[in-house]
């Protein structure tokens, strides 16, 4: 069995004979290709179009298409139109650059200014209860608040340690060895099967090692692992695509761009509110509206709202296909959430911390559907206001919420030896819910082999989101069956000696995959009183399976420094609380939490222009963060926490640099260059 | 070009083109894989190596610098007392390095604690903020190197008694 | 052994007399110092490199600092990192500060401080701290040797040394300042747009008698304003508040007539530096 430990990066993967690929990108936004003309050349160099795919050139991602290489249409600028492959990458390089392509151009699809007419691919409009007055209490005598926000964000992607590739090499009898690092290792089988029209059973997929992240290798492994079949297919040679830096950033789906309103009437609370959200979903949606709802509903659902109306719009635009990073549950739609709640107790001159503990699950006229039970709801209850509570102790928010909020409305001249500070908070969720119906029947299987000589082999295709979460795998099977954690193996991931799984993040990561793994040792266990080594056990659990309605919930507050000459700001800390059920890896969590911020931190204040070359990333490494884990409601389960500090940072950053400059924010990212325009705005 | 130099403490000699890349060269011609290849740009730091005993991004340096010079990879150090030091300082402050950027972070933090008695936070962070990995955290990072440290220094001690 | 493309030159002279008559023989030569310049234009696998590369690293003697009473010269081809290990013993503290912000903070172990202030994209930071500090350059030829003032370094942006002169020594003249300012804003997701403040201040007995200071604005830009300096130049400290706005009043006024190329929010941190620099040296 190979270890995963033997296995090399896909860069570091050498064979005899190899071809390397490169990929001709459109040069333009939109248009439709009239001509081309390949140069001859003396090396031998293969170009591969849509024309020579003897499958299907298509992608496809639930339930939606992405093309393998472009046809006659071209849909966003660097769309792969030809595979080029050679023994020398230098070859290809000079032989790419003469390629001539005449094309008929067409208007390119922005998202600020688009067109109702062509650019919206589905719309969803959402009212509950259904007939929604639109003020609900006219009979009151107070005059309603009207609360509006609009916040728009920008891309925000992961930036990968090993950029993204593929190694294709064809074996006897016409089948094929895939070696690419995805989360999702029977998407690739699968389509690379369809691309290059051969049995399913043809296609074996091996993950090399990981680096981080793995995140938004989603479906993307899958499009460059059929583009490197498709030579190896045609060619006969084992072939190798590895992105470069620049094309992997440009590439790579990142998360989609929106614009979010909302639009809030209050009766002394909040009854009704409003929200029409933008979504930049690129060339080719890979999700749907319901998505959005979901985490839109549920977000408006734990404050009580009585009437919500909802309006979203899927926006194609010629930007290459996005996708999701680590959760479905689209956190920087919750930050907005919480940006507009923290404007919501600003108007109503409270607190924001005590706002939030006294309007989180009031009483409604009218229930929101959750899909949570009781009991779900009851412990939400607790686990949020437990987390905001101890944030709020942890960093002693309410005293110097006070004592920044006297500053800023005692003095408002400018000094360059003032340095404004302003402190926030938000509290945010990770719902395990499924977000689209489909996946219930996707499930999560593994393989345990405890073998003669006492050693234990776990056998899985569902792979984790970073190396480290195989100790703690181990450590649960080593407390389970007492055996020594170097007597217990990770089979590298492979299709053809693991059961299929769908992507660990379906399997709601830790939380899910961990408790198929106890019950699966559990299992073995008692059958290791009965019967001789070796033993196999074989487990599976459909999706709809894990509990539902598992919320895990985390509070945040960020204190930061404003420094009025130069506009730089300072991040002085940030605290966070998060409840997680009980911890089974307390090292995985913190490093998943501290790259989650750093990340979120530097996509605020990039202004959603980070480039691989720009990345400030490192200069939050100094960042002090602390935080603190609970279990209030003393679960014997992990919680998932997917992408809390995503959801959290964004709202408690904005509203301490709000409170630090008392102006309103429009961005959920920003910089120096929108911080002077902030500045110089006239209003208050 | 004919190239010589020292390479992981072994004198070598190589024919080679002299506007290779150094990673490329110890990559391909060496088959020395812990330097990793990604940015091209000295960004990710994932490529560093230690050139006459300072880290330097060798994606960006060519071959034709380093006649004469010496070279040193993980491979070349993995034998030394230092990387038994700092990789289990690192393990015991929480901080299990990933595949990929342990040789840069690795051969950064020995010449950090091979040229300085003491370290201060901002200069650990000066040090490694050229290696973009986020398999960790700074946190553990800084506890593991400032326990290193003291693990060096106290076998520094030793040697002059 | 890979194909590799013959057709560049690369000349590795080990001391400086083969170094100037490689100059002379290959005018065309690109000095590849620290190499940044050059490597971080290719992005992918295979560097590109110009026709004729002059590489200056085997040179030990341009790598050699020395400090006398009066000045500190600083080989051409020394490394940044290697010239911050000095501290700030033998190092002016404004340099020192300069060099402590080239980023990313691993690129200084190879760049080189020759290298950095002939690159015409780092006419920032350390440049100018060189410039406020009357940094004299030793340029030499194979036939000539000539020292000039780090400003006769560029004209309108391009290198004023001829075909066979390079640079090889750095001359810093070492006096006493009662005040020493460094500060530098980068904007974060426009690293071209950053923007520096240097300036150094005389005031024995709380009289200014020698004021300079010198803005870099993403390297296209280098501000200088003699007439504010002499404005200043004789006041007593504390300057009081009407002659404070009156002085940025003028620079303001000066700023948006003389340097039409920069942006609003570039001309409001500059007098915001300028204003922060003036009650610095009040309230000191």
């Amino acid at each position: 069995m190979i270890q995963k430990n033997n296995m090399p990066f896909i860069n570091d993967f050498y064979q005899k004979d190899m071809l390397n690929i490169d990929i001709f990108r459109s040069p333009i936004d939109k248009g439709e290709i009239i001509d081309y003309r390949l140069p001859a050349t003396e090396n031998t160099i293969y170009t591969v179009s849509f024309l020579n795919i003897p499958g299907k050139n298509d992608i496809s991602f639930l339930e939606n298409h992405i093309p393998v290489l472009a046809d006659k249409y071209i849909n966003y600028k660097g769309e792969p139109i030809f595979l080029l492959a050679a023994d020398n990458e230098k070859d290809l390089i000079s032989y790419k650059k003469t390629i001539e392509i005449e094309y008929k151009l067409k208007s390119s699809m922005g998202f600020s200014n688009f067109s109702e007419d062509d650019q919206v691919v589905s719309e969803l409009r959402y009212n509950f209860p259904e007939s929604v007055d639109s003020i609900t209490e006219t009979s009151l005598s107070e005059k309603p608040v009207l609360i509006e926000d609009h916040f728009s964000a920008d891309e925000y992607h992961s930036r990968y340690s090993e950029t993204n590739g593929a190694v294709v090499v064809p074996e006897k009898n016409g089948f094929f060895t895939v070696y690419t690092v995805t989360q999702w290792p029977y998407h690739v089988k699968k389509s690379v099967a369809e691309t290059i029209g051969i049995s399913i059973n043809k296609v074996n997929v091996i993950i090399t090692e990981l680096s981080s992240p793995l995140e938004g290798r989603i479906w993307f492994p899958s499009l460059i692992s059929s583009q490197a079949a498709l030579i190896a297919y045609i060619t006969g040679k084992p072939s190798k695509l590895f992105l470069t830096e620049n094309d992997n950033f440009r590439y790579t789906p990142r998360q989609f761009p929106f614009r979010i309103d909302f639009k809030t009437e209050i009766f002394n609370k909040i009854k009704k509110i409003s929200i029409n959200l933008y979504v930049d979903c690129g060339a080719f949606p890979v999700i749907d509206n319901n998505v959005f709802k979901k985490t839109i509903t549920s977000a408006a659902s734990f404050y009580g709202f009585d009437n919500i109306s909802i309006n979203i719009k899927m926006i194609k635009t010629s930007k290459p296909p996005m996708s999701f990073i680590s959760s479905f549950n689209f956190t920087p739609i919750l930050s907005a959430f919480e940006m507009h709640v923290t404007h919501i107790a600003k108007r109503l001159s409270s607190d924001p911390y005590r706002w939030r503990i006294d309007n989180l699950f009031t009483k409604s006229k009218k229930k929101i559907p959750l899909q949570m039970d009781l009991k779900s709801l009851q412990s939400s209850k607790i686990s949020s206001a437990n987390v905001l509570h101890e944030v709020v102790k942890m960093s002693d928010f309410s005293r110097k919420y006070a004592a920044y909020e006297y500053n800023r409305t005692g003095n408002k001249s400018f000094s360059p030896f003032i340095k404004k500070r302003g402190i926030g908070i938000s509290v945010g969720f990770f719902n395990n819910d499924l977000p689209v119906d489909s996946m219930e029947n996707e499930k999560i299987s593994l393989k345990l082999l405890l073998d003669s000589k006492g050693i234990l082999n776990i056998y899985t295709s569902t792979v984790p989101d970073g190396k480290y979460n195989y100790t703690t795998w181990k450590n649960i099977a080593s407390e389970i069956l007492g055996l020594n954690t170097d007597d217990i193996l990770i089979a590298v991931h492979e299709t053809d000696n693991t059961p299929e799984s769908s992507p660990y993040i379906f399997s709601k990561e830790l939380a899910g995959f961990s408790e198929l793994l106890k019950k699966s040792c559990q299992s073995l266990q008692r059958k290791r009183f009965r019967s001789p080594l070796p033993i196999e056990i074989k487990r599976t659990i459909t999706l709809d399976k894990l509990k539902k309605g598992d919320i895990a919930w985390g509070a945040s507050v960020v204190e930061l420094e404003f420094d009025q000459t130069t506009l730089e700001t300072e991040i002085k800390g940030v605290w966070n609380c998060i409840d997680c059920g009980k911890i089974v890896a307390e090292e995985i969590i913190e490093k998943k939490i501290y790259s989650g911020i750093i990340d979120s931190l530097s996509w605020i204040s990039t202004n959603g222009k980070k480039t691989f070359y720009t990345d400030n990333s490192w200069k939050f490494y100094n960042t002090s963060i602390s935080t603190s884990y609970i279990n209030s409601n003393t679960l014997s389960r992990s919680l998932s926490i997917g992408d809390i500090p995503l959801a959290l940072i964004p709202g408690a950053y904005y509203y301490a640099f709000k409170q630090a400059i008392g102006k309103d924010i429009k961005n959920i990212s920003f910089n120096e260059t929108s911080f002077y325009n902030i500045i110089n705005r006239n209003d208050t | 070009m004919i190239l010589n130099f020292l390479l992981n403490n072994q004198d070598v000699s190589v024919e080679t083109d002299p506007g290779i890349r150094l990673s490329t060269l110890l990559r391909e011609n060496f088959n020395l894989l812990e330097t990793k290849e990604n940015c091209y740009r000295g960004h990710c730091g994932s490529c560093t190596v230690l050139i006459n005993n300072t880290p330097a991004p060798s994606c960006i340096i060519p071959a034709f610098t380093v006649r004469g010079k010496e070279v040193v990879t993980l491979e070349g150090f993995i034998n030394m007392e230092e990387y038994e030091i700092i990789t289990k300082s690192l393990k015991n402050a929480g901080s299990d390095l990933c595949n990929y950027c342990r040789q840069g972070r690795i051969l950064v933090i020995y010449s950090l604690i091979n040229n300085n008695m003491e370290l201060t936070d901002n200069q650990i962070f000066q040090a490694l903020s050229g290696n973009r990995c986020e398999c960790t955290d700074f946190k553990s990072l800084k506890k593991g190197i400032k326990h290193a440290l003291l693990t060096v220094n106290r076998k520094k001690r030793a040697k002059l008694r | 052994m890979q194909n590799y493309d013959k057709s560049v030159l690369f000349l590795l002279p080990e001391n400086t007399s083969e170094l100037l008559s490689l100059r002379k023989k290959h005018p065309e030569a690109v000095i590849y110092s620290g190499g940044t310049e050059i490597t971080l234009k290719s992005n992918t696998k295979h560097l590109q490199f110009p026709p004729v590369v002059l590489y200056t690293g085997y040179i030990d003697e341009l790598k050699k600092m020395k400090k006398t009473e009066r000045y500190l010269e600083i080989g051409a081809c020394t490394a940044i990192n290697k010239i911050i290990d000095k501290g700030k013993r033998v190092i002016p503290e404004i340099l020192l500060k300069s060099l402590e912000s080239v980023n990313p903070p691993n690129f200084r172990n190879i760049t080189t401080i020759g290298g950095f202030i002939c690159s015409s994209t780092n006419r920032n930071s350390v440049f100018t701290v060189l410039a406020i500090l009357d940094a004299r350059l030793e340029i030499r030829s194979a036939a000539s040797s000539r020292w000039i003032g780090i400003n006769q370094l560029f004209s309108e942006g391009i290198l004023t040394l001829a075909p066979d002169e390079i640079l090889l020594r750095i001359r810093i003249f070492l006096k006493d300042y009662t005040y020493n300012f460094y500060r530098e804003v980068e904007n974060s997701n426009v690293s071209e747009e950053k923007i520096t403040f240097s300036a150094l201040v005389n005031s024995p007995k709380d009289n200014i008698s020698f004021m300079k200071f010198v803005f870099s604005i993403s390297s296209s830009e280098i501000i200088r304003d003699k007439e504010i300096e002499s404005e200043l130049v004789g006041l007593g400290l504390p300057l009081n508040r009407k002659t404070m706005d009156i002085t940025i009043n003028h620079f303001s006024d000066r700023l948006s007539k003389k340097y039409k190329n920069i942006s609003d929010y570039q001309k409001y941190i500059v007098l915001n530096l300028f204003r922060w620099f003036l009650m610095k040296i009040n309230y000191y």
